[in-house]
């Protein structure tokens, strides 16, 4: 477990110069919050950003060579890759945190109520969208190199996206949408569940990736 | 009985273009051991194998006695390395690379850091990228002695390196040996920096190992012989290594024990660089 966390731990300084660009994340948020957004769609939007600043570690990793430096280090290959999921976990976790904090700051603000059960769904929903994408980009990333993987890792983007634009035009796909929103307990529940098994499964086949490039 | 540091036995690897093979060579405790060979010879894929950068596809690896596999992560606590480039982010500054590479180090001595960077007037607050190649390889060099690295292993350390800075690099890794404690493998197609400090030479040819033995060894086993060109006869022509021929005369290389029949000729000691050259033709 240490061994992770300090691998979590050189992640953050790898990425120390690219936070300036996270302060966008609170901004973007509070001025969402403000437009009488709900959590959900704040937490929606955080996961978002997240997901895109992320791959930021694997142009940064490319540029300066980092697969020597992480060759030259008392750790084990399967532990940096675990290390890199964490990392990314660790932060859509800060994201989220910053949703909420301005979801209840904006509330208290503008005397809105503020409901845990749509706290609960966000988190959710938002980890759903974040595990299922980041569970077919880092994979991507840890084959190919940043300069490689990045067009493919428009795809997941673009499928998500493409999902959501089609289901507007198809009933069953409607239905299946509504049918999620009414039931919020069975979603939120499901969302994790997916979102944790994507993630698993994600991380064997990354493993395995970063084993094929030797 | 001699301590190995590093051993390398029949080890194999495979790429559609190039195959490593049958490299066996050994690296004792307290010795520097020059790996040369010309680019593409294989030097860089056997350090990468070394550090497990890449999957051997046969043979074994031991680095002070240990599989280095199976305790990597234990050998890496003893193992320094030096790359021809940087290899930390370049948006840190010397003292963030302390911070960040410290953390992996169970005897990390932050003391020895800050007199090392003294030493090396690396300014602590100066960004990686800010620092010329030559204080870069400082500053690796300055994390692998704080770590107290037992073997160090350099890729191509020199290369791009004014001679001052280079005289320097190798004024420190010969201070770096003196305890007879710690040892070096370092690959350079620079040969004159090995002739200065090297105990031992691996030379690889086209993937293969063509020489491992101490310096001695290798410069004892061949002459540069020289003639005119009519006493240049059929069996000397066949035993000769990169003849070379002017209007003048002839030149190469020959065995040393084989020079008994070739007494009138000019017979030269040569330099590592020399034997490189004459192999590679």
């Amino acid at each position: 477990m240490r061994a992770i966390l300090r691998i979590v731990k050189l992640d953050f300084y790898t990425l120390k110069e690219q936070f300036s660009t996270y302060w966008i994340l609170p901004v973007v948020i509070l001025i969402f919050s403000a437009m009488s957004s709900s959590i959900v769609v704040l937490s929606i939007t955080a996961a978002w950003f997240i997901l895109i600043v992320n791959t930021n570690i694997f142009a940064i990793q490319e540029k300066n060579g980092l697969e020597r430096l992480y060759a030259s280090l008392p750790i084990r290959q399967s532990h940096i890759v675990l290390g890199r999921y964490v990392f990314t976990i660790i932060n859509f976790l800060l994201s989220y945190l910053i949703a909420l904090v301005a979801g209840i700051v904006t509330s208290i603000a503008y005397s809105r109520e503020f409901l845990m059960a749509d706290t609960i769904k966000g988190f959710c929903l938002a980890f759903l969208l974040f595990s299922v994408i980041s569970a077919m980009q880092l994979p991507i990333y840890i084959k190919a190199g940043y300069t490689k993987g990045k067009m493919l890792s428009l795809i997941p983007f673009v499928a998500v996206i493409g999902l959501l634009f089609i289901s507007s035009f198809v009933d069953g796909f409607s239905s299946i949408i509504n049918s999620a929103l009414v039931h919020t307990g069975f979603t939120s529940v499901a969302s994790l569940v997916i979102g944790v098994v994507a993630t698993i499964i994600s991380y064997y086949v990354s493993v395995q990736c970063y084993k094929k490039k030797r | 009985m001699t301590e190995n540091y590093l051993e390398l036995h029949n080890i194999k690897k495979s790429f559609s273009d190039f195959t490593l093979e049958d490299i066996t060579f050994s690296l004792p405790k307290g010795f520097i051991m020059g790996l040369i060979g010309s680019n593409g010879a294989g030097k860089t894929t056997t350090i990468n194998l070394i550090l497990n950068m890449l999957e051997k596809e046969q043979g074994k690896i031991e680095i002070f006695g240990q599989d280095h596999l199976k305790n990597e992560k234990q050998i890496k606590q003893s193992i320094g390395v030096v790359f021809d480039s940087n290899f930390f982010v370049d948006a840190w500054t010397v003292k963030e690379t302390e911070k960040a590479i410290s953390i992996f180090y169970d005897e990390w001595n932050h003391s020895m850091f800050q007199e090392l960077i003294k030493k090396f007037e690396l300014p602590a607050n100066a960004k990686v990228r800010e620092l010329s190649r030559g204080m870069q390889m400082k500053l690796m060099l300055a994390c692998a002695f704080s770590h107290n690295a037992k073997l160090l292993i350099l890729d191509e350390p020199t290369s791009g390196l004014d001679p001052a800075t280079r005289d320097e690099f190798l004024e420190i890794l010969q201070d770096y040996i003196k305890d007879g404690e710690k040892s070096v493998l370092f690959s350079t197609h620079i040969t004159i920096d090995l002739e200065r400090i090297a105990d031992y030479i691996t030379y690889l040819k086209h993937g293969r190992l063509f020489f491992t033995g101490s310096r001695e060894q290798l410069l004892e086993k061949y002459f540069i012989i020289k003639g005119v060109s009519h006493e240049l006869t059929d069996d000397l022509r066949r035993s000769i290594v990169g003849l070379r021929q002017t209007n003048m005369g002839f030149e190469g290389l020959i065995e040393a024990s084989t020079t008994k029949q070739y007494k009138g000729y000019v017979l030269d000691v040569p330099t590592i660089d020399d034997i490189m050259i004459y192999m590679g033709k």
